[in-house]
Formats: structure tokens, C-alpha cells, sequence
């Protein structure tokens, strides 16, 4: 054991912790309902009715204030309206598939397949 | 939050009493009211509570950790692994704002539990203050991903696998569901301080209006006090860690 040998031992601990890490941290998220977050009902209801409010309300507050900009009463409150709730929605569902509040997730067709929540944790890899 | 004068019922204090501020200092700038209130005293007294309880506690640094030492370790600890479990190594710069945010809302929730009367004010049942807390963790972790993913951090808002013809139908969404963060995430704590909070003021009436009677709600309040504490940790927690998993969204875009 010379001092040369030394730096490749740390650096495959350090690869090795990495990876343990790595590991930790896949198996620590996996969306909003299973990375260690309380999972009562109540509390999960409170969650998900949270954010189906927030929806409606920022897309009903925006859509209000480009018709206030635009004078286009109340075209882009009634679009805005819709879309929020529909935004909602999207996150009520991601929580409750356990993908957490995250927009977006690049899995590919998720839309389609999403009733199978079973399947999320593995398919969200960090690498993406 | 409540009007500006405290309105009573029937001679008995209202239960949303409780959120009428006090102004402590009236400070008056150029007809802007500026005055110090109760609010803003346990904001500070909260700043100043963590700051000294962590530099004291740490002091000594015994190897063998002190009651004091534990306690900020544990808090330490546990805010470390959250960050780690949720964010990854990526996240370790954002630990001091992460911690920093974790003691400033639990300390300030649980001193909303004081038994001052008036003088008690729970400065996270105030929704600009949940909401201006979520919104620099917003605006900070929207930042973060667009300094770290340039122009990509936009393809966040249509998701890979779905067909070209849906993205007038999902941009949207998907913009408004991001949008919607900051409010679900401050109305989230403040809903649930001055729920709770409420939900106290009122058995606590009952138990004065009920006489002998009040020893019934007396126990539910008993048991309310203890779950209101509960909800004062666990909002702190809820809180911090919805910041872990958007903070976790920016530093791996998909």
C-alpha cells in the first residue's frame, strides 16, 4: 500500500458510496405520498382538496387579470377557470399516484397508462 | 387577518379574535402603515429563538452531545436526511434555506401554541406571510432550474410521451398546475394554523358557556391542544419537504 495506490481506494469509495446513496435517495422519493410524508386520510384529503383549490384559484386569478388587461371580459376568466381546475386535477392525480407535485414527469405516455400507479416508483429514475 | 376591531359575540370573545394583530410600535411612513405588530414581534422572536438555541446549544460541542446539543442535532439530522433523501447530493447548497425555513415555521407555529391571549399571535396563520415563504421558494427554485437547465427547464411543461396535438391542451395545464405550487403550498400552512387555531377558540368557549357542562369540551380541547401541537410540527415538516421535492423537480428535470 503505497500513497500512489491510495487515491483509486477512494475513489471507489466514493463510487461505492455514491451508488449506495444513489440508492437511498431512489428509494426515498418516489412522489409526495410515499417520501415519508404523513399518509393519513385526513391528511391526504386535506392535501389533494388543497391543491384543487389552489388550481381553480390561480387560474381563475390570472384569467380575471388578462381580462382586466386585455378588456376581453370574461373570455380568459372562463378559459383560465377551466384549465386551472384541469391543473388541479393533474396534480390531485400525480399525488395520488404517488409521482408528487412535480409538473411534467417525462415518463413517456403517461397519460395513457397512468391508471397503473403500481408501476411509478421504478419508472422514476433520477437519471432521466 | 380580522377586521380592525375585535368583534365579540354574545359578550364572549370571537374564535377568530385570535387573528386580529396588535400594533405593538405604530410606525407611519409616508402614509403607509408600517407598524410593528405582534406578527411581526414573533417573527423576530422566532429568528432570535432559533439563532440563539443553535449557537448556545453548539458551543460546548462535546463529543458526548449535551441535552441542548442533542436537540439541535436532531433537528440538524433530521433536516439533513430529508434533504438527502429527497434532493439528492445536488441539494446540499440549499441545506442552510432549507433548515433555516424548517426551525423559522416550526418554532413559529409553535409559539402560536403560547397561552398569551392577545398577546399570542401565530404568525403562520397570516396567509401573505405562508404565501411570501412560498413564493421565495418558488421564484428561488424556478431560478435554480433555469440556471441549471437553460431553455430545457421549458420542456418541463409538455410531457415527452404525449402526442404533439394535446400541447395547446397540456402547456396550459401543465403551466397552471406549476403556477399553482406556491398557493397550494402556503395555503396548506395557513389553512391549517387558523383551522386549528379556530377549532381551539371555539371549545374553549364552549367549556366557559357550558358551566358544569364545560368539563366535556374541556377534554376535547385537552386532546386538541395536543394535536395542534402535532399540526404545528407536522405543517413544518409538510412544508419543508414539499420544498425538498420541487427544489428535487428543478435539479433533475426530467
Amino acid at each position: 500500500m503505497t500513497d500512489k495506490d491510495q487515491p483509486p481506494g477512494l475513489d471507489d469509495l466514493s463510487k461505492r458510496l455514491k451508488k449506495a446513496r444513489g440508492e437511498g435517495e431512489k428509494s426515498g422519493n418516489s412522489g409526495l405520498l410515499s417520501s415519508g410524508l404523513p399518509k393519513s386520510a385526513t391528511g391526504l384529503a386535506f392535501r389533494v382538496g388543497v391543491e384543487l383549490v389552489a388550481g381553480v384559484m390561480v387560474g381563475g386569478a390570472i384569467g380575471y387579470g388578462l381580462d382586466q388587461w386585455l378588456g376581453t371580459s370574461p373570455l380568459f376568466l372562463i378559459v383560465m377557470f377551466f384549465l386551472g381546475a384541469g391543473g388541479g386535477m393533474m396534480n390531485v392525480w400525480r399525488a395520488a399516484m404517488g409521482q408528487g407535485l412535480s409538473v411534467g414527469y417525462g415518463e413517456p405516455d403517461r397519460e395513457e397508462t397512468g391508471a397503473r400507479g403500481d408501476e411509478r416508483p421504478e419508472d422514476r429514475k433520477r437519471e432521466g | 387577518m380580522a377586521g380592525s376591531s375585535a368583534p365579540t359575540e354574545g359578550g364572549f370573545p370571537s374564535p377568530v379574535e385570535q387573528f386580529h394583530l396588535l400594533e405593538m410600535i405604530n410606525i407611519d411612513v409616508a402614509g403607509l402603515n408600517l407598524s410593528f405588530t405582534t406578527s411581526a414581534f414573533y417573527m423576530m422572536a422566532t429568528a432570535v429563538l432559533v439563532g440563539v438555541f443553535l449557537v448556545q446549544s453548539m458551543k460546548g460541542r462535546h463529543l458526548v452531545p449535551t441535552r441542548l446539543q442533542s436537540m439541535a442535532e436532531l433537528s440538524y439530522e433530521f433536516v439533513a436526511g430529508m434533504v438527502r433523501e429527497n434532493v439528492g447530493s445536488e441539494g446540499r447548497p440549499y441545506f442552510p434555506f432549507i433548515f433555516s425555513l424548517f426551525m423559522f415555521i416550526l418554532v413559529g407555529n409553535l409559539f402560536g401554541m403560547l397561552p398569551f391571549g392577545h398577546y399570542t399571535y401565530t404568525f403562520t396563520s397570516q396567509i401573505i406571510v405562508t404565501f411570501a415563504m412560498a413564493m421565495a421558494v418558488f421564484i428561488g427554485v424556478t431560478v435554480i432550474a433555469l440556471m441549471k437547465h437553460g431553455l430545457h427547464f421549458f420542456s418541463f411543461f409538455f410531457p415527452s410521451g404525449a402526442p404533439v396535438y394535446m400541447a395547446p391542451l397540456l402547456i396550459p395545464i401543465e403551466i397552471l398546475s406549476y403556477l399553482s405550487r406556491p398557493v397550494s403550498l402556503s395555503v396548506r400552512l395557513f389553512a391549517n394554523m387558523m383551522a386549528g387555531h379556530t377549532m381551539m377558540k371555539v371549545f374553549g368557549t364552549f367549556v366557559v358557556l357550558l358551566g358544569a357542562f364545560g368539563v366535556a369540551p374541556m377534554v376535547v380541547l385537552v386532546a386538541l391542544t395536543g394535536f395542534e401541537i402535532l399540526v404545528a410540527v407536522l405543517q413544518a415538516y409538510v412544508f419543508t419537504i414539499l420544498t425538498c421535492i420541487y427544489l428535487n423537480d428543478a435539479l433533475h428535470l426530467h
